[in-house]
């Protein structure tokens, strides 16, 4: 019997993925696939949770981080492209003109 | 079949929602206009913004109605009108920076004013709502909205600011969410004060997963209002957009972040759990002393003040911490003086801005370009004095009664140490603003061209400038009068 | 009514304001006429006022809110109440008197203006003290005159002494001040407020202790100000100040301004009866031992500046025993017969070409009638005789302490007023008359200008009169301080009066006597009491000595081999490590993305880490 207790684990699972993504990936989209990750590990848990409660906002909650998780997708997607423009790569170590 | 369901208009309560959705038709409006013809200048363009500010400022203002509208998303409640109306006049001040004397490619796209608008309207959905979906949408609009007009100042500094802004920030996006799921998991709600009754209500709840989503929103929160350890792309966005843009978020990004907090965080040190207040107590001075001591090394102005504006963020924090309705009163009140003192700050490092770089590599506002600026142009450096002296906490600018205040209510609720630890940081940031001013005021100038300096001024700027000052320095006068309509709205809204 | 309050309090300053904008200028002698009519305008509405104060009204009005800030609140507000208005009348009525005699005095000064403009100034920081309805306001005020005493002594700062003297003064007032500073935050911690109808009415609830403390570190303010021992020697040295600024500063009003504090704070003073003994006894001793360094002493000013020591020790026995009525009573007579004491000297002085030596003139009286005549009032009010001021004042004052029980403090009042007497008429006889030894200098002395001695006059007058208003006085002020209820039987009262007013003629009588005929001989200088005297019981000396030589020394040693071998590094070090500390977090910000998500990640890990591992604590 597949219970709540695991779905959250799979979510959290999922999180710790993404979570790992973030911090070894240094390609630029790699890393916004492992943010894409994060979200969606959330989905699961909201989904799952919604319906152990039997109230709909945690699906609702879901929809609406997909639909913010697409429009992250379109703006990141475009800063994707106007770097690879201008330096001609995605890797994440050539982002370091500003420290200190 | 579904049972069809009636809903009465006045139970949706829309002029609840009237404000943002001015913001939003206005940003369409833009858009279509400029499909349409093409023609539009960066100064109609400015000022049909302002326009849009106003009237939403003006509905804001003469907003009485229910608190409550469609079906509680919407909560406006008094530090909803503080914190919008805060958002709404920085908007409207530093839109008029984009009337500088150089032209910038972003400033003649119609896109950019449409951006502004979603962005200020992002920002009113995070304050004007108590449920966590509301919130995670406008934060997101908002955002969404930032990164790309940083992007869009169109240098290759601005796009490694965006792509680390917009990277860093969606993280905090799935910090934010997995904190609301938390939340969701322990209470079935995704209501702040409903959440907070549920737990109250809720005896064998599991007190380790509740610190978990505290934590989880403290790292997404903490993200926008920069608290260490989320801090680390303050210093660089500030430096790669333009410093009009950077000025803004100083301001209202954080604003917005001050009132989801504060709304969420006073519910859970309302329940007496000692690690969260522990945590929140470490959270504040930490932040405060990172932020002073790295602003002691920086050599560029614009990132000293992006790290003196997260040891700002991190005294104001307290107030959180504290919880009494005084300071969160007075984190309205410094959040005011602070912002026109930055403005002004900010003001003039965009008049100052040149093409080139001409006094540093990489900077384009080194220490070493204000050297004996009192020599060269004594208005500018005097108000810049002026701005720094505020920041720095001298009686009677702006920003001293804010510190004062905030100080008197730790002392008032007891917090004595931490009124110590932010007397001290307040000491330690006398050094890096006095800084500047020794620059400015002891040291021979480079060269005598006076030009170089006003590159990018014009009549409005100076207008901005003027305000900003006056603000500064006569603050004294009338702050009784904000104070009293901030607790007004404060107390009246139950904080 | 609150428009009388404004004139008298804000016309000196406008006076001084316009004078400021001359000040560098030479001298206009409309300068001096403005400030004077000003001064003249604030002494009218505060009789205006005196007349319009009575038991039942008193006026308080709120200025400003000056800091506001939430429940932080200092409101800035001015009363006249019956303490009050006596200041007000007895300042800006003696500040007029000296502000016309100046225009007499100070008329070949290149400084004209400017000292108009101080002494204007001084006028409205004085007013600010005594108007103010908390202590912050008297704190300003406070600081205000000392501010300005410090302007005046050092006037002519191109003479070393002046400003040796002005920093002297402003030192010694500053370590007072300390004291003083304390006792209102000590006031503010425990109350919360600094108005003085609030404080009053919250001092029964504090602990007696607390009171305790609160009043001795008033007094030690109130100690500097009106330089008691051991803060005395400033007031000797400040002579060194254009002479209407001794009277004026030195005499009738800012050093009164301890016994004011005193006396405005009598409801705390009243808790505490054993403070207030310790107050009345270095009062008498100050009485005796200022009066003892006047006997010898040969500077005219210097003579009368340790007169007012010991005339300011009689107010503070007065105080102490808690007859406050008495104190401000003797207060105000003393303002009016030292000032014209003063005064005359300054008189004597231009005359004299500035020569202050008082064995070197002599027999003044053919030449400086008027002067002598003025003088000698003073002198007789000083020292006590029916019907003059003093009398009446003075002699309330013995009464006070041998009705209080403390015959010691009264025995040594007693030994004080006859010196009193005879260093009064030692000078006036030294000056006035005997043998003309200023011929033999050469000298050629002239009387003063007709108008400065009119203005003299009613000083004089009340210096004669003044005693007779005792009834009225104490029916005035009685409203608001408490009585003083003398227990003593009458006969006693009147064997007492009888008394001093014996030892008071005796000493008049043995100066005159004595210096009729050219005074002691040579002989009383070599003896070892007259040394001690005349070199003020060596305590200048001994704070040399004592104090500032071991201290030069210690700080010339701390300076070699502490400070800049410990106290710099140390500050260096504390410097560097915070720059230090900046540079090390400077490095969280390496500015690769991957680390800055990881901080992110780690801040929350750590955070987690933090909540499970602390468990127990939630």
């Amino acid at each position: 019997m597949i219970g709540l207790a695991h779905y959250l684990v799979l979510s959290g699972i999922l999180f710790s993925i993404g979570l790992f993504g973030v911090m070894k990936r240094k390609n630029l989209l790699m890393l916004f696939f492992s943010t894409e990750i994060l979200l969606n590990a959330v989905n699961i848990g909201f989904v799952a949770v919604g319906r152990f409660y039997g109230d709909m906002s945690g699906q609702i909650f879901a929809f609406f981080i997909i639909a913010v998780a697409a429009s992250e997708v379109a703006v990141g997607l475009g800063l994707i492209v106007l770097w690879y423009k201008r330096t001609g790569s995605i890797d994440l170590d050539s982002l370091q003109m500003m420290k200190g | 079949m579904l049972e069809p369901i009636s809903i009465s208009l006045q139970a949706l309560n829309l002029p609840s929602l009237l404000p943002v959705g001015i913001l939003i038709v206005g940003a369409i409006f833009i858009i279509v206009l400029d499909l349409v013809t093409k023609s539009g200048s960066k100064s109609f363009y400015t000022m049909l913004s302002i326009l849009f500010i106003l009237l939403d400022l003006g509905v804001v203002i003469g907003y009485y109605g229910e608190a409550r509208g469609m079906f509680d998303l919407v909560l406006v409640d008094g530090i909803a009108k503080i914190s919008q109306i805060i958002v709404l006049v920085t908007s409207a001040f530093f839109l008029l920076l984009a009337m500088s004397q150089r032209r910038f490619q972003e400033f003649s796209m119609a896109e950019f004013y449409a951006l502004f608008l979603f962005m200020i309207a992002g920002f009113q959905f995070m304050t004007i709502s108590d449920n966590l979906i509301l919130i995670f949408v406008g934060l997101e609009t908002a955002s969404l909205s930032l990164y790309t007009m940083i992007a869009m100042h169109n240098r290759k500094k601005a796009f490694e600011a965006a792509i680390k802004y917009f990277t860093m920030g969606a993280l905090a996006a799935g910090f934010y969410t997995m904190g609301s799921l938390l939340f969701y998991a322990l209470t079935g709600s995704i209501e702040i004060h409903e959440i907070a009754n549920r737990v109250i209500l809720n005896d064998n709840l599991s007190v380790v997963a509740l610190i978990a989503a505290t934590i989880f929103m403290i790292g997404a929160l903490g993200f926008k209002i920069s608290i260490v350890p989320f801090h680390t792309w303050t210093p660089d966005i500030y430096e790669g957009s333009s410093a009009a843009l950077a000025g803004y978020m100083s301001i209202v990004p954080k604003i917005a972040g001050f009132v989801v907090a504060m709304r969420l965080f006073e519910a859970l040190l309302n329940l007496n759990v000692l690690w969260i207040e522990n945590m929140f107590y470490i959270l504040v001075i930490a932040t405060m002393t990172v932020g002073n001591i790295t602003a002691l090394v920086q050599e560029d102005v614009k990132r000293m003040l992006a790290y003196s504006s997260i040891a700002h963020a991190g005294f104001v924090l307290s107030a959180i911490l504290i919880g009494t309705s005084e300071a969160n009163s007075g984190l309205f009140l410094y959040w005011i003086l602070f912002m026109f003192t930055n403005l002004g700050a900010f003001t003039v490092l965009w008049m100052t801005r040149h093409k080139k770089n001409l006094w540093d590599e990489r900077y384009q506002h080194p220490f070493v370009k204000f050297k004996g600026l009192a020599k060269i142009n004594p208005f500018m450096a005097t108000m810049m004095a002026f701005f720094m002296f505020s920041l720095a906490g001298v009686p009677p600018l702006s920003v001293f009664w804010g510190k004062l205040y905030l100080i008197s209510a730790a002392v008032n609720a007891g917090f004595i140490y931490l009124a110590i630890f932010m007397a001290l940081n307040s000491a330690i940031a006398v050094y890096y603003y006095m800084k500047l001013v020794i620059f400015m005021f002891l040291m021979e100038p480079a060269s005598e061209e006076k030009a170089i300096f006003t590159t990018n001024a014009t009549p409005v700027l100076k207008v901005v400038l003027a305000v900003a000052v006056a603000f500064t320095i006569f603050a004294s006068l009338f702050i009784d009068k904000i104070l009293a309509f901030i607790i007004y709205h404060v107390t009246m809204s139950g904080f | 009514m609150e428009k009388y309050l404004y004139i008298t309090l804000f016309a000196p300053l406008v006076g001084s304001l316009i004078a400021a904008f001359f000040a560098a200028k030479p001298k206009e002698l409309y300068t001096g006429i403005l400030t004077s009519a000003l001064v003249g305008i604030s002494f009218l509405s505060s009789i205006v006022l005196l007349n319009y104060v009575d038991a039942d009204t008193i006026l308080h009005v709120k200025m400003m809110d000056w800091i506001s800030v939430g429940n932080l609140s200092i409101p800035f507000g001015f009363v006249v109440d019956q303490v009050s208005i006596i200041m007000m009348v007895t300042v800006t009525f003696v500040s007029t008197i000296v502000h016309i005699y100046s225009i007499g005095y100070m008329e070949h000064d290149k400084s004209f203006n400017r000292f108009f403009s101080y002494l204007s100034a001084f006028v409205f920081s004085m007013l600010i003290l005594v108007m103010s309805d908390n202590f912050i306001g008297l704190f300003i005020g406070w600081e205000g005159v000392g501010l300005c005493s410090w302007m005046l002594i050092g006037f002519w700062y191109h003479k070393q002494s002046a400003s040796w003297a002005a920093n002297e003064a402003f030192i010694m007032n500053r370590i007072a001040d300390l004291g003083m500073l304390m006792g209102l935050f000590l006031i503010y911690w425990e109350i919360g407020s600094f108005q003085y109808d609030i404080v009053f009415a919250n001092i029964l609830n504090l602990n007696i202790n607390t009171v305790t403390w609160i009043g001795s570190f008033l007094f030690i303010g109130a100690m500097g100000k009106s330089a008691q021992f051991p803060f005395h020697t400033w007031l000797a040295d400040a002579m060194e100040g254009p002479t209407p600024v001794s009277a004026l500063i030195h005499a009738a009003t800012m050093v009164t301004a301890g016994v004011y504090l005193i006396i405005r704070a009598s409801d705390i003073y009243f808790l505490i009866p054993d403070v207030g003994y310790v107050i009345a006894s270095l009062g008498a001793f100050v009485a005796v031992f200022a009066a003892s360094m006047a006997l010898v002493n040969r500077d005219l000013k210097r003579i009368i500046a340790y007169s007012t020591l010991s005339q300011l020790g009689y107010m503070f026995v007065a105080a102490g025993l808690g007859a406050y009525w008495i104190a401000l009573f003797h207060l105000m007579t003393h303002a009016f017969f030292k000032s014209l004491l003063f005064l005359g000297a300054g008189n004597v002085m231009h005359a004299m070409n500035d020569e202050l030596d008082i064995k070197k003139m002599g027999g003044l009286y053919q030449s400086m009638r008027a002067t002598a005549i003025l003088m000698t009032i003073a002198s007789i009010a000083l020292a006590g005789i029916y019907p003059f001021a003093g009398f009446f004042s003075k002699d309330k004052i013995l009464e006070v302490a041998f009705n209080h029980e403390a015959y010691l403090l009264w025995f040594a009042l007693f030994i004080g007023a006859g010196m009193t007497a005879f260093y009064s008429f030692r000078l006036v006889m030294m000056v006035f008359f005997g043998e003309q030894v200023h011929k033999r200098l050469g000298f050629h002395p002239h009387e003063a200008r007709p108008f400065v001695i009119y203005a003299l006059t009613p000083l004089a007058l009340l210096s004669i009169v003044a005693g007779f208003l005792e009834y009225s006085f104490h029916a005035f002020v009685i409203d608001l301080l408490r009585d003083y209820k003398f227990t003593l039987d009458h006969s006693v009262g009147w064997m007492l009066i009888v008394a001093t007013t014996a030892i008071a003629l005796s000493g008049i009588a043995f100066a005159v006597y004595k210096y009729k005929r050219g005074g002691f001989g040579a002989g009383v200088e070599s003896l070892g009491i007259y040394k001690l005297l005349v070199n003020q019981y060596y305590i200048p000396q001994f704070y040399n000595n004592a104090i500032l030589k071991p201290f030069a020394a210690i700080s010339t040693f701390f300076w070699k081999q502490i400070d800049l071998k410990i106290v710099d590094a140390t500050v260096d070090l504390i410097g560097k490590m915070f720059y230090n500390a900046g540079g090390k977090t400077r490095q969280i910000q390496s500015g690769n993305l991957s680390s800055m998500l990881r901080w992110m990640v780690a801040g929350i890990a750590v955070m987690l880490v933090l909540a499970i591992i602390l468990r127990p604590m939630v």
